[in-house]
């Protein structure tokens, strides 16, 4: 799961409070968009679970 | 008057022989080379020839011990499994042992647990970010290593990544020859592929794309272990000796993916509450913009530099403190 940040250059991973940003050449920003895209990550495969994900709202 | 001048026979052939000198493979290359240029390319491979970074284990920035890992570990190194029990470490060589030549402080140990569900698989991994090097050459991987499970389905893969996925959008050059034997005493192996430009497919690599080297297995009857020491990957036709870097270096070669720092705090002096900031300048540069951990607060500004770590609502005299080290990962 992901939330939105008041800051728009990050998203932020709930699982573990890591603050990702938003570069194509960073490995989990990658995961983040395969996340949108409605996969998930079981064990060491993608899986297709969904049409898509959606983010958190940013905190207030 | 006639001078007679008498030479002594001899025989040509064992002249020829005696000045022949004894010399290695190299020191033909060296005596036959005709420029700068040639000296350089008969020696070139002295130094940075191990394509894997802490392939000795002793850089270890997010701990030393991984139950059920799922990502990385020791430095530069990735473990996967979809089963539970497996717990990764970084262990220590007895001083003076003789079994692994080298000295090396330390190895690697994948603590295996019993499964023999058909759809599990475990995988020790590291990714090379400059995969480029080896494209269209031979590279030869090498080590130390044991093994007292018996595992089943084992095998290395070198694989050409197009992306940071695990086991797709790659090209995998299997190893011919498969897993490891099992065995209770430390034992050199080398493993060789070719890696053919056709590897590539054609395809678009991303910012991410890299060679892949992963050894896997995918079933182990009975609990055990497997260890490495001194894993070394490099370009050409015969493994080389490992290549002890100094300590400050492979570390610095660590960073560049992932660093650690110890937790920090700022007070707010003024009366009001306010958001406080903390910038982290990283030791070295990363390979791309990392994503930050903090304990505590959020992180924006972020770049291949330094990093700001931000906590909202602090009131005037009370301390933003981390409570916990920062990381930066840049991982492949």
């Amino acid at each position: 799961m992901y939330q939105l940040t008041k800051y728009a250059d990050t998203v932020k991973r709930v699982l573990d409070n890591a603050y990702i940003p938003l570069d194509p050449d960073n490995s989990d920003y990658q995961n983040y968009l395969k996340w949108l895209d409605g996969y998930e990550l079981q064990g060491t495969e993608w899986v297709k679970t969904s049409e898509g994900n959606t983010p958190l709202p940013a905190d207030e | 008057m006639t001078i007679t001048v008498t030479k002594q026979s001899f025989k040509l052939r064992e002249i020829l022989n005696a000045l022949r000198k004894t010399v290695g493979i190299k020191g033909a290359e060296l005596m036959q080379s005709n420029s700068v240029a040639d000296v350089y390319n008969a020696i070139r491979p002295v130094m940075y020839r191990n394509l894997l970074i802490n392939g000795g284990f002793q850089i270890a920035q997010r701990g030393t011990s991984f139950t059920d890992p799922g990502g990385y570990t020791l430095d530069r190194w990735m473990a996967q499994s979809n089963h539970t029990g497996s717990v990764v470490s970084q262990q220590s060589f007895t001083p003076g042992q003789t079994a692994v030549p080298g000295n090396p402080d330390n190895y690697y140990r994948a603590s295996i647990a019993a499964t023999t569900a058909a759809a599990d698989r475990v995988a020790i991994m590291q990714r090379v970010e400059n995969y480029k090097q080896v494209i269209g050459r031979t590279i030869i991987l090498s080590g130390w290593y044991k093994c007292s499970a018996m595992l089943n389905g084992a095998n290395w893969l070198f694989q050409i990544k197009r992306s940071n996925g695990f086991y797709d959008n790659s090209t995998e050059l299997a190893d011919p020859l498969g897993g490891l034997p099992q065995t209770n005493s430390w034992t050199y192996f080398t493993r060789k592929v070719f890696v053919p430009a056709s590897a590539l497919d054609g395809q678009t690599m991303t910012g991410t794309a890299s060679l892949g080297l992963v050894y896997y297995y995918q079933s182990a009857p009975v609990a055990g272990t497997i260890e490495f020491a001194n894993l070394q990957l490099e370009v050409g036709e015969q493994a080389t000796p490992f290549e002890n870097r100094p300590y400050a270096t492979e570390l610095a070669l660590c960073q560049r993916y992932f660093e650690v720092n110890g937790n920090m705090y700022v007070r707010n002096t003024g009366t009001t509450t306010q958001e406080m900031r903390i910038t982290w300048v990283f030791k070295t540069q990363k390979r791309a913009t990392p994503t930050i951990s903090v304990g505590t607060g959020g992180s924006t500004g972020v770049s291949v530099h330094c990093a700001t770590v931000y906590q909202s609502d602090i009131a005037g005299g009370a301390v933003y403190d981390t409570s916990s080290q920062f990381t930066a990962s840049a991982e492949l």
